[in-house]
């Protein structure tokens, strides 16, 4: 555990100094500022479409990150060679693979609560008052990436390819929107027509749990959240390890 | 032997997940063609609200910009009673992508029944908000200023939505209807505070202009 | 602490790469049935023509490549220090944030860290540039770090890839003289390199690898009493 934590804590400063995760900051912050225009057209309702707005982009933004940190996790090392270094010490593939993984966690959660911290100044002053959902939203979407970065660190030793990955990983985002879509279409489909359909919504993350944003209230006990989180990732994260300590460098 | 593990965790989990929320339903009705596109990608990225929202300053657009041999004024008070065809597909679709988004139906049925004088077509939006939320006090209210203000009872519709005037998304139209109301039934004094209020916490330019002018004629 | 001796053992060794893409595979060779065994204490010496192995053989002393037969026996890694051809690390970190991760993921106590960082950094003469950023470092210098971070926690077997490859003709004096130093602290060295005169003033024993197989092995002595030294075997074996 102490080499998962060193390497988490590496991670985490080496992606606080990257140019990507700057520049989604910065980025963030600009179009934050200009939804305010957007709210505007919105007139009564200006508080509530930057509020979504806001929690809608933070998510994506995070995900960018965090997809783009744990798809190049391995390969940005294997590149610079700095992995040798590593590996050639007592340190075990599972450890490095983990403590990589969490670094890039902490990175984009440090990256997701500057860019919240200046949502919430926004809709402060256009006199919005802090509600708990607010929280509730913001973990959930942390959450999602959560999974979701885990599933593509473990396309991005699978695949060895970078790019791959990234998209593999965006679709099981994109359909682990959609999963109550997914059992709905299944229930109606033929046996045979369903059959892939419903193969997926077993498999793809189920990311509505999470949705707060979307949703007026929680659907699922708080718990259950870190649950699935916690027991998704493990398993993408160790079928991921089990595939790793066979790779070659 | 190792895949079979983790994909059948990963069912176990999902099916627990599913069994935790089963209220979780898809979209009862089709994408429309003229935002499809957008709509679809915004769900898969998982935001509802957001389209709703996007919907929603849709039909503040539409509902915004004059028909053709219409004053701008009249837009605020009161329109011809054929104009905005599309208002109520609208205002549906908003509902159907967040059933949660209360004033886009509130200000939908708001102006199909007391601006256009359309009431059939807010009830029918009023029904379908009713069947997503049974409860929602405010839908009830409308409903029932709905059938009084038909028969053209104004006491009777000053009654049932004045509880809702506080609500924190009680729509500014529905806020100038009731001090209008108010001003009809000699009632100045409530008739000068609610366009007061309008004046001081509405958004809409076009409403706070109406209140200010109605507090010079009160 | 009394240590059991060691020695760095391939035993039949073949490494086979292969490569699928569109459903066609194509193998190429890495190393074809090496065997040998380095005693502990030894300074041995890995030569070979480009692609004739040598950094295929670290790796698999290393574990980063697994043999596709054979065995290889290898000491427990944190009595293994590394020194790739042309290391690589974190260029936001300084050498004694480098050295300091590196002692940490060794092993090495907290209570010795500080000392031990100061006595390497001393060793391989960058006391003075131990908090700058290795980013701003020329290739020199972080070849220096690598060595730093290969001898950090003190381990009985370093393998160097290439140690004086992109070293000005000084820097390679110290860096001999440093792993002389080793040498006689009783440190298992395996070194590879295309410096001749490096490995023959520095090794008991030098293996010549010939596309992949290990077409020689010349004690120091037999390289002594040659007329053209370990230069004129060399040739000999790969020609």
């Amino acid at each position: 555990m102490k080499n998962v934590l060193l390497l988490a804590l590496t991670g985490w400063r080496e992606n606080l100094r990257s140019r990507f995760f700057l520049l989604s900051v910065a980025f963030a912050g600009v179009f934050l500022y200009m939804s305010l225009l957007l709210g505007v057209l919105a007139v009564e309702q200006e508080v509530r479409v930057l509020y979504d707005f806001g929690l809608g982009f933070i998510e994506l933004m995070g995900l960018a990150g965090a997809l783009y940190g744990a798809v190049t996790i391995i390969l940005h090392e294997m590149e610079t060679k700095t992995i040798y270094l590593i590996l050639t010490r007592p340190v075990s593939r599972g450890e490095y693979l983990l403590g990589r993984f969490l670094g890039l966690m902490l990175s984009v959660l440090a990256s997701m609560v500057l860019m919240a911290v200046f949502h919430l100044a926004i809709l402060a002053a256009k006199g919005w008052r802090w509600t708990d959902p607010y929280a509730l939203a913001f973990l959930g979407a942390y959450l999602k990436v959560f999974v979701t970065s885990a599933l593509a660190t473990f396309l991005a030793v699978f695949s060895s390819s970078a790019l791959t990955a990234g998209v593999l990983a965006a679709v099981g985002w994109t359909l682990g929107h959609f999963l109550p879509e997914i059992r709905f279409l299944v229930q109606r489909a033929s046996v045979l027509a369903a059959a892939p359909l419903a193969a997926l919504s077993w498999i793809v993350p189920d990311l509505q749990l999470y949705n707060l944003r979307d949703r007026a209230a929680l659907e699922a006990p708080l718990w259950w959240w870190f649950a699935y989180a916690a027991l998704y990732s493990a398993v993408w994260l160790v079928l991921g390890r089990s595939l790793f300590r066979r790779k070659e460098f | 032997m190792r895949w079979v593990v983790a994909l059948g965790l990963c069912a176990a989990l999902n099916a627990a997940s599913f069994h935790l929320r089963p209220a979780s339903s898809p979209l009862s009705q089709g994408l429309v063609a003229d935002n499809a596109v957008e709509s679809a990608g915004l769900l898969s990225l998982g935001m509802r609200r957001l389209a709703a929202d996007l919907g929603f300053i849709r039909l503040l657009i539409y509902y915004g910009t004059p028909q053709p041999g219409a004053e701008e004024e009249e837009q605020v008070t009161q329109a011809v009673s054929s104009a905005y065809p599309e208002l109520a597909a609208r205002a549906l679709r908003i509902l159907d992508v967040d059933p949660t988004f209360t004033y886009a139906t509130l200000y939908a049925s708001g102006a199909l029944a007391f601006n256009l004088n359309r009431p059939d077509e807010a009830l029918r939006v009023l029904q379908v908000a009713l069947s997503r939320d049974a409860h929602n006090v405010q839908y009830q209210a409308y409903v029932a200023a709905i059938g009084l203000h038909r028969r053209g009872d104004k006491a009777g519709v000053i009654r049932i939505l004045e509880p809702i005037l506080g609500e924190s998304d009680c729509p500014a139209m529905i806020k100038n209807m009731m001090a209008y109301l108010y001003a009809q039934c000699g009632q100045q004094e409530k008739a000068a505070a609610l366009y007061r209020l309008i004046q001081d916490t509405s958004k809409d330019p076009r409403y706070r202009r109406v209140a200010e002018e109605a507090l010079k004629r009160l | 602490m009394s240590e059991k001796p060691f020695s760095l053992e391939f035993s039949k060794v073949t490494k086979t790469y292969s490569r699928s893409h569109l459903g066609r595979t194509t193998y190429s060779r890495g190393i074809v049935d090496l065997s040998l065994s380095i005693p502990e204490g030894e300074s041995f010496g890995l030569l070979g023509l480009n692609g004739s192995g040598k950094t295929t053989t670290f790796k698999l002393a290393l574990g980063l490549l697994r043999a596709t037969s054979g065995d290889v026996r290898v000491p427990d890694l944190s009595q293994v220090g590394f020194l790739p051809e042309l290391p690589c690390f974190y260029s936001f970190l300084t050498p004694r944030e480098s050295l300091r991760f590196y002692g940490r993921l060794s092993g090495l106590p907290e209570q010795a860290m500080a000392a031990r960082i100061e006595e390497v950094l001393s060793l391989v003469g960058l006391s003075a540039q131990g908090d700058r950023r290795l980013g701003e470092f020329s290739k020199g210098m972080v070849q220096r770090v690598g060595l730093a971070q290969a001898i950090l926690h003190d381990p009985r077997l370093i393998i160097l890839d290439e140690p004086v490859s992109g070293l000005d003709p000084l820097a390679i004096k110290e860096f001999r003289d440093l792993l002389g130093t080793l040498r006689e602290k009783g440190k298992t060295l395996v070194v590879s390199s295309h410096s001749i005169s490096e490995v023959e003033k520095l090794c008991d024993r030098v293996g010549v690898l010939k596309e992949g197989r290990l077409a020689r092995l010349i004690p120091h002595k037999e390289w002594d009493s040659a007329p053209e030294g370990l230069e004129g075997l060399f040739v000999e074996t790969v020609r």
